[in-house]
C-alpha cells in the first residue's frame, strides 16, 4: 500500500518535472519564468532533461502495475502533470517551476525508498 | 474566399460539434461519475442502514438461493427463450432473476428472498439504481436502443470533432503549454487547447473504446454477412465456446440447477455469481455458470477470464470449462477484451480511476468550454449565421449552455440530495429518484431560459456549490451519518463521495464568482456589440493565426 | 462566410446533403469495407470479423472528414457510393465462392 502511493506520486512528480523541463526549452516559457530568452544549449539541455524525465516516470508505473497497465497508468499522470504545470503556470510562473525542480528529487527520493523496501 | 481544408474542418469542428456540445458533456460528465458508481452506490444505499440490517443474517446460501430462483422462472417464465440468476453475496443478499421471452423482447427482473423465493417487495433498505443512474445516463440516458444510437451518433461527432480538432488548431507543440487568462476570448480558446491537447490520448482512447464496446450493435455488417445473422454464433465462435444450440422444439425439464452450482464451484474452486440458461424447458437448453472474480486479480490484469463453465441443461452434462485468468481467442479478441477493459476501468485500482476522473472531467470541460467559446465569440461579434433569427438562436444555444453544462452539475448532485429526502419505504422509490433527477434537470432549463444568460449562469452555479457543500449536511439529518464518521470507522468510499462533493462545491463557487464579475463588465461587452457583424469563423481562423 | 465556402449557391440544401452523405453515405461505405476485409484478412474468420469490426469507427471517421473535405456534395456522395458498390460486388463474389457459414 505505502510502496503503491509512493510509486503514484513519484510517476505524478516526474511526469510534472518532465513537463516543466520541456515548457522551459521553449523560448515564450522560458521568459514568462526567468525573464530571459534561453541560450541554446539551455534549450537543448530542458528538452533532454524533460524527456528523460517522463521516460523515467515509466519506471514507478511498471513497479507498481506492471508493465502493460503501468504504460495506460503513465499516460494519465502525463496529461495530469500537464494539466496541473499549464493552469499553474500563468498564475505563478516562479512557483511552478521551483515546484518542478523540488518534484525531481522528490520523486527520485520516492524511487530509492521504494528500491530500497522491497 | 477559398475553400481550404482547414476551413472546411473548421466549419465541421465548430458546427458539428455545437449540436451535440451538450449530449457529448452529459455522456462525458456521467460517465466520469461512472468511474465511481460503486462508491456513490454505496453512499446512496446508507452504509450505516446496509450494515444494521447484514447483522445476525446468515450467509447467504447459493445452493438454496439457485433452487428457489429456478421454482420461481419455472413458474413465472416457462416460455421464457432465456433465464438469468444473479446469485447473493456479503454485499448484495437478495437473489435477482432476469429472463426474456424472445430474443427481442426486454428483460424483466425480479427481487426475491434468497430463501423463501418470495418477492423481496417494498424492503426497509433505500433503494436505489445509485451509480448506475449515471452509467445510464452516459451510454443510453434511460432511453433504451434509442438512447444507446443517439450516444453512439455523439460519439462518431466526438471522434470527427477531435480529428478536425486537430487540423483546425494546427501550432499544438508551438502552444503546448499556453494559457493566458483575464484575456476573453483567447483564454477561452487557450484552455479549450490545453484541455483537449493535454489530456488527447485519453480523449481518443475513451471514445473509441466505448463505441467498440457496442460494436455488435453498432458496426453488425460483418459479422451479419459472416455468420448469417446469427450474433450469438460469431460471439461463440469468437469467445472459442461451443456454437449456440438450435431450439428443437422438444420439451424437457431443465435439471435441478442447485446440482450444477456445486459442479461447477468444484470444478473451478471458486463461489457462483451468475447462472444463465438459454431455451429453459428445450432439449437444446443448456446453462453457463460465471464464477466471482478476485478483486486484486482483476486490478492486475486486462483481460482473462474469472471462470466459467457450461452444461448442457438437460443432461447435466460440462460442454465447456473456462478457467479464471484463461484468455480465449487470438489477437483480435485480446484487443477487444483489452479496450473493453480499458474504458470500463476494471484494471489498476482507485489510483487509476482517479486518473481517468480527471481525464474524464478535463474532457467535460473541453466540451464545456468549446460551447462556451461559441458563444463568447458571437456576443462580442455577432456573425449572423441564422439571418434574420440570429439573436433567438444565440438565446437558445446560451440556455443550453446553461442547463446543459451548470444544470446538469445541479441535478447530478441534486440527485444525491433527492435519495436522502425520497422516503424509504416508496413503491419504486428507485424510479422515483430518477424521475425527479430529470425532473431538476428540466427545470434548470425552464430556469435558463427566463433569466438573462450571465445570471443563469451564476445563479445554477451558486446553487451546485449550495448542493455540494451542504451534502453532508442533509446526510446527517436525514440518516445521522457523515464523512467524519465514515472516516472514523475506516469506510472510505462513503467519505470520498462527501469529500469529493465538497471539493466540487469550492470550485462551483469559483466559478459563479468569475461569471459574477464578468457579468458586471457587461456594459463594455454590450459596446463592442455595437461593431460591425462580421464573420466569427473569419475572427477565430484570424485569432489562430495571430 | 464559412457555410458559404462549403455551399455556394443553396446552402441549406447542400449542408444538407453533405451530412447525409456523411452519415449515411459513410456508414454504408464502412460496412461494406469491414465485410470485403472480413474475407481478405487471412485468419479465422471470427478473428476476421472482429478485427475488421474494430477497424471500422476510424474507417467510418476518415469518410466523415473525407466527405466534409470534399469539393462538391455531389463528388461526397460519389466518394461514398462508388467504393461501396464495388466492394459490395466483390464481397458478394466472396459469399457466392465460399459460402456463408464460417
Amino acid at each position: 500500500m505505502m510502496q503503491t502511493m509512493l510509486n503514484v506520486f513519484a510517476a505524478l512528480l516526474l511526469c510534472y518535472a518532465g513537463m516543466t523541463a520541456l515548457c522551459l526549452a521553449m523560448d515564450r516559457h522560458h521568459n514568462q519564468v526567468l525573464k530571459r530568452a534561453p541560450a541554446a544549449s539551455a534549450r537543448q539541455g530542458f528538452r533532454w532533461a524533460g524527456w528523460l524525465l517522463l521516460a523515467l516516470a515509466v519506471v514507478p508505473c511498471a513497479w507498481a502495475w506492471g508493465l502493460s497497465i503501468g504504460v495506460i497508468a503513465w499516460f494519465g499522470f502525463l496529461s495530469a502533470g500537464a494539466l496541473a504545470l499549464v493552469f499553474m503556470l500563468p498564475y505563478g510562473p516562479r512557483f511552478a517551476a521551483m515546484l518542478g525542480a523540488g518534484s525531481v528529487v522528490a520523486s527520485l527520493l520516492m524511487m530509492l525508498i521504494v528500491k530500497v523496501s522491497t | 474566399m477559398k475553400n481550404t481544408f482547414r476551413q472546411s474542418m473548421s466549419w465541421l469542428h465548430t458546427w458539428g460539434s455545437l449540436w451535440f456540445a451538450w449530449i457529448l458533456f452529459a455522456v462525458f460528465f456521467t460517465g466520469t461519475l461512472g468511474v465511481f458508481d460503486d462508491a456513490i452506490s454505496h453512499w446512496m444505499r446508507d452504509p450505516l442502514a446496509v450494515t444494521a440490517a447484514s447483522e445476525g443474517a446468515p450467509p447467504p446460501d447459493r445452493l438454496q438461493a439457485a433452487k428457489v430462483g429456478q421454482a420461481f422462472l419455472e413458474k413465472n417464465a416457462p416460455k421464457a427463450e432465456f433465464w438469468s440468476m444473479g446469485l447473493p453475496n456479503e454485499e448484495n443478499t437478495k437473489l435477482r432473476v432476469f429472463w426474456r421471452d424472445t430474443p427481442q423482447a426486454e428483460f424483466q427482473d425480479r427481487e426475491l428472498d434468497p430463501v423463501t423465493g418470495e418477492d423481496a417487495g417494498p424492503s426497509k433498505e433505500r433503494k436505489t439504481e445509485g451509480g448506475h443512474h449515471f452509467v445510464h445516463m452516459h451510454f443510453e440516458f434511460h432511453a433504451g436502443d434509442a438512447g444507446i444510437w443517439l450516444v453512439g451518433v455523439a460519439a462518431m461527432v466526438m471522434l470527427v470533432a477531435l480529428v478536425s480538432g486537430i487540423v483546425v488548431h494546427k501550432k499544438i507543440f508551438v502552444d503546448f503549454f499556453t494559457f493566458r487568462p483575464g484575456k476573453g476570448q483567447r483564454s477561452w480558446l487557450d484552455s479549450h487547447n490545453a484541455l483537449s491537447v493535454l489530456t488527447l490520448p485519453f480523449q481518443f482512447m475513451i471514445v473509441y473504446t466505448g463505441v467498440v464496446a457496442f460494436a455488435s450493435i453498432y458496426m453488425p455488417a460483418a459479422a451479419m454477412v459472416r455468420y448469417n445473422g446469427d450474433l450469438d454464433h460469431f460471439f461463440a465462435d469468437i469467445q472459442e465456446r461451443p456454437a449456440p444450440r438450435q431450439m428443437q422444439n422438444v420439451a424437457a425439464p431443465v435439471t435441478p440447477l442447485p446440482d450444477l452450482v456445486t459442479a461447477a464451484e468444484e470444478r473451478i474452486g471458486r463461489e457462483a455469481r451468475v447462472i444463465s440458461v438459454s431455451h429453459p424447458g428445450d432439449a437444446s437448453a443448456s446453462a453457463r455458470i460465471f464464477m466471482r472474480g478476485d478483486e486484486a486479480e482483476m486490478a492486475s490484469r486486462l483481460r482473462g477470464s474469472n471462470g466459467s463453465v457450461q452444461f448442457d441443461a438437460v443432461s447435466g452434462e460440462i460442454l465447456d470449462t473456462e478457467m479464471p485468468g484463461e484468455i480465449r481467442g487470438a489477437g483480435a479478441f485480446s484487443t477487444f477484451q483489452s479496450m473493453r477493459a480499458l474504458h470500463f476501468v476494471t484494471f489498476g485500482g482507485y489510483t487509476i480511476k482517479w486518473l481517468y476522473f480527471i481525464c474524464g472531467m478535463a474532457g467535460a470541460a473541453m466540451l464545456a468550454t468549446g460551447a462556451i467559446l461559441f458563444m463568447v465569440k458571437r456576443r462580442k461579434k455577432p456573425a449572423g449565421e441564422f439571418g434574420a433569427s440570429t439573436a433567438r438562436v444565440y438565446r437558445v444555444v446560451d440556455a443550453l449552455n446553461v442547463s446543459g453544462i451548470a444544470g446538469l452539475m445541479l441535478a447530478s448532485i441534486g440527485y444525491f440530495w433527492i435519495n436522502r429526502l425520497v422516503p424509504v419505504a416508496l413503491p419504486e422509490r428507485e424510479t422515483w429518484e430518477i424521475g425527479l433527477f430529470f425532473a431538476l434537470w428540466f427545470l434548470t432549463l425552464v430556469h435558463a431560459s427566463l433569466r438573462p444568460t450571465m445570471r443563469g449562469w451564476v445563479e445554477q452555479l451558486a446553487a451546485t456549490a449550495f448542493l455540494c457543500l451542504a451534502l453532508p449536511l442533509i446526510n446527517m439529518l436525514t440518516t445521522g451519518d457523515n464523512f467524519a464518521a465514515a472516516l472514523a470507522r475506516g469506510d472510505g468510499e462513503a467519505a470520498g463521495v462527501e469529500l469529493t462533493a465538497m471539493a466540487s462545491g469550492l470550485l462551483c463557487i469559483v466559478a459563479a464568482r468569475f461569471v459574477h464579475r464578468k457579468s458586471l463588465q457587461a456594459p463594455q461587452a454590450a459596446k463592442a456589440r455595437a461593431g460591425k457583424p462580421g464573420s466569427a469563423v473569419e475572427a477565430d481562423v484570424e485569432a489562430e493565426a495571430a | 462566410m464559412k457555410s458559404a465556402s462549403i455551399a455556394p449557391q443553396r446552402p441549406r440544401l447542400a449542408i444538407f446533403s453533405r451530412v447525409s452523405a456523411a452519415v449515411f453515405g459513410g456508414y454504408l461505405l464502412t460496412s461494406a469495407c469491414i465485410v470485403f476485409l472480413s474475407y481478405i484478412i487471412p485468419i479465422r474468420t471470427a478473428e476476421a470479423v472482429l478485427t475488421a469490426t474494430l477497424l471500422s469507427f476510424a474507417l467510418y471517421t476518415g469518410a466523415v472528414i473525407w466527405v466534409f473535405a470534399a469539393p462538391t456534395a455531389g463528388r461526397a456522395w460519389a466518394g461514398m457510393l462508388l467504393p461501396t458498390v464495388a466492394l459490395g460486388l466483390a464481397s458478394l463474389g466472396f459469399y457466392l465462392a465460399t459460402g456463408s457459414t464460417a
